[in-house]
């Protein structure tokens, strides 16, 4: 059994979360802070991948994308670089379909920031970089946390924008949720079903990775209300 | 050690127009919710920025609309304790400590000042605990041990018991006024309650919806309370519309008796209103007349000031009773708390009382 649909989907996951973690925690906390007309129409625009089907992500991804479209068309003119049907195509799908996950998580946990802390923080002489890694992330640490995760889980089972955006090819672009299609349509009902444990299994942990973290955080916001 | 704010802020339908001055003093803020006095407090630290004004402390300026100045909080040397204290959850007692002490560079220097202040403040042995790990009184302690290590040239206080229990309150209450009397430098205490507040400060500022009402020291303003808001914090609790007499006497309304009163009191008071004409019906000035029921004393005999009263009825305290009397039928009733002891030897349906002329107050409604 060839594994490199394995390896691809968590290269693939691993990469765009890593990317999705730092752009959604950069969103929520500036959008946590904006004026509260400019954050209803921004938090509409950020959410929306949430609520669209992926192939509408693939499709709008490859019309910006694409060889003969204008940003695909400069990239390949430029840097000789095709942005499609390549293993690292599918991390533009699944950033744009997880990233309201991380940020919509980062943003609730922000807003829950009791802002006194940031204030005498200041008042003690403390500055703002200080404040946010050292004072900040730590409080929206659980949040935080859940959002990574299930950004992760999520970019791990992204199907429909990933097949349109970067196809399958078995070793070159082939991920889990792919591969799985392509032998059930190939009537190859044995491997398809391998793949579907592995990919069941994956799931699993990760979910019961969220939700000790959310027990966790429920634990901490009790200690907080407590004290 | 001065202080002086002479501040502007609109917040929707809200106006804070705030204007004070004090020199090396504790000064109370007191009002009720609402009125203004985190707000006022906000912007001296920096965390709000006025619409207009000024604010300099020891001849610092720390904003000036117009001088386009405006002190980050950071560089303000202001310390101010919320009310929740905002101890940092994630640190331990010694890290929020020493996030406090970040002027000093020097790793060993700095931890010696934060050790330092942990001993003084006797919180030394909560050095690996969390916040929520720690009591109320704990917490403030630390809360103020983090501040005072920072230096700051100026003290804000937020209400600093109201999260206390009740016996904790004293014992911290007595704690923090030997802070502030060390410290030695300007203090803001926020409070609304007027014991905590004559404890501890020198002077006190009333403010009501935004506005500065009453200021002065605190005996005159507690003797001289001046407004009917000022009344109610500083336990004036009886007030009635009044209709001035003379310069001496005053009927008051809602009881039905006149009441003679320290001269001075009545002129002060029509003379810093602006109000020449006494007892002018047109005038849009309103006057009332409050009673500290305190200085209420049984009396022996008909003098000034002392009445006859209907106890209309009473409630048997734990440790005192409250009469409810009215001097007049009809009139509105005043309370008057005696001793168990007292009214189980006194008791009766009719009582002569004495109000001393210390024990009224003029004050003013202008609307």
């Amino acid at each position: 059994m060839d594994l490199f649909p394995l390896w691809n989907s968590i290269r693939i996951s691993a990469i765009s979360t890593a990317a999705v973690f730092f752009l959604g925690i950069f969103c929520a906390y500036y959008i946590s802070k904006a004026p509260k007309y400019f954050k209803g129409i921004i938090d509409v625009v950020l959410t929306l991948p949430l609520v669209l089907p992926p192939t509408v992500v693939g499709y709008l991804l490859l019309r910006v994308l694409g060889p003969k479209r204008p940003v695909g068309a400069m990239f390949l003119s430029l840097f000789d670089i095709k942005l499609t049907m390549t293993w690292w195509s599918a991390v533009f799908a699944t950033m744009v379909v997880t990233f309201p996950l991380m940020y919509r998580t980062a943003r609730g946990a922000f807003e829950l920031f009791d802002n006194n802390l940031a204030y005498s923080a200041r008042t003690l002489g403390l500055s703002d970089t200080y404040i946010f890694w050292k004072i900040r992330l730590p409080y929206c640490k659980q949040g935080i946390i859940a959002g990574t995760v299930l950004t992760f889980a999520r970019a791990l089972g992204e199907y429909g924008a990933t097949s349109m955006i970067a196809g399958y090819t078995p070793g070159r672009t082939a991920t889990i949720s792919t591969t799985v299609y392509n032998l059930w349509r190939t009537n190859n009902d044995n491997l398809a079903f391998k793949w579907v444990v592995i990919n069941i299994a994956i799931s699993c942990v990760v979910l019961m990775a969220v939700n000790m973290v959310e027990k966790k955080e429920r634990q901490a916001v009790s200690l907080k209300e407590g004290a | 050690m001065s202080i002086y704010v002479n501040i502007e802020k609109k917040l929707g339908d809200f106006m804070l127009r705030v204007n004070f001055n004090t020199e090396n003093d504790v000064l109370a803020l007191m009002g009720k919710s609402g009125c203004g006095k985190s707000m006022t407090l906000k912007c001296i630290a920096g965390i709000e920025k006025p619409d207009r004004g000024t604010i300099i402390i020891d001849g610092v300026t720390l904003f000036s609309s117009d001088k386009k100045i405006n002190l980050s909080p950071q560089k303000r040397k202001v310390g101010l304790l919320f009310q929740n204290y905002a101890l940092f959850p994630n640190m331990t007692a010694f890290e929020n400590i020493k996030a406090g002490a970040n002027g000093i560079k020097n790793k060993e220097q700095k931890e010696a000042a934060v050790r330092a202040m942990m001993e003084k403040f006797e919180v030394l042995h909560l050095s690996n605990h969390y916040p929520h790990q720690l009591s109320g009184g704990q917490q403030q302690r630390i809360a103020l041990a983090r501040i005072l290590v920072s230096e700051p040239e100026c003290l804000l206080l937020d209400e600093p018991f109201s999260a206390l229990d009740t016996h904790l309150r004293f014992i911290t209450e007595r704690e923090t006024a030997k802070v502030i009397k060390d410290f030695g430098k300007t203090v803001i205490l926020v409070s609304h309650n007027i014991e905590e507040v004559f404890r501890i400060t020198d002077k006190i500022a009333v403010m009501n919806a935004g506005k500065i009402e009453t200021f002065g020291e605190k005996n005159t303003v507690l003797s001289n309370p001046e407004t009917i808001n000022t009344a109610l914090l500083t336990g004036w609790s009886e007030i009635s519309p009044a209709e001035i007499i003379n310069e001496k006497c005053i009927y008051a309304k809602d009881w039905g008796i006149i009441l003679r009163i320290k001269q001075e009191r009545c002129s002060d008071i029509c003379k810093s209103k602006d109000n020449k004409d006494i007892g002018n019906e047109n005038c849009d000035v309103r006057y009332f007349v409050s009673v500290r029921t305190e200085t209420i004393r049984p009396a022996e005999e008909e003098s000034d000031n002392s009445f006859q009263m209907k106890v209309e009825s009473y409630a048997v305290n734990p440790y005192d009773t409250t009469l409810i009397l009215k001097a007049t039928e009809g009139s509105c009733p005043i309370t008057w708390r005696v001793s168990n002891e007292w009214w189980l030897k006194n008791k009766t349906d009719f009582i002569r009382v004495h109000i001393p002329e210390e024990g009224v107050a003029l004050l003013v409604d202008k609307r």
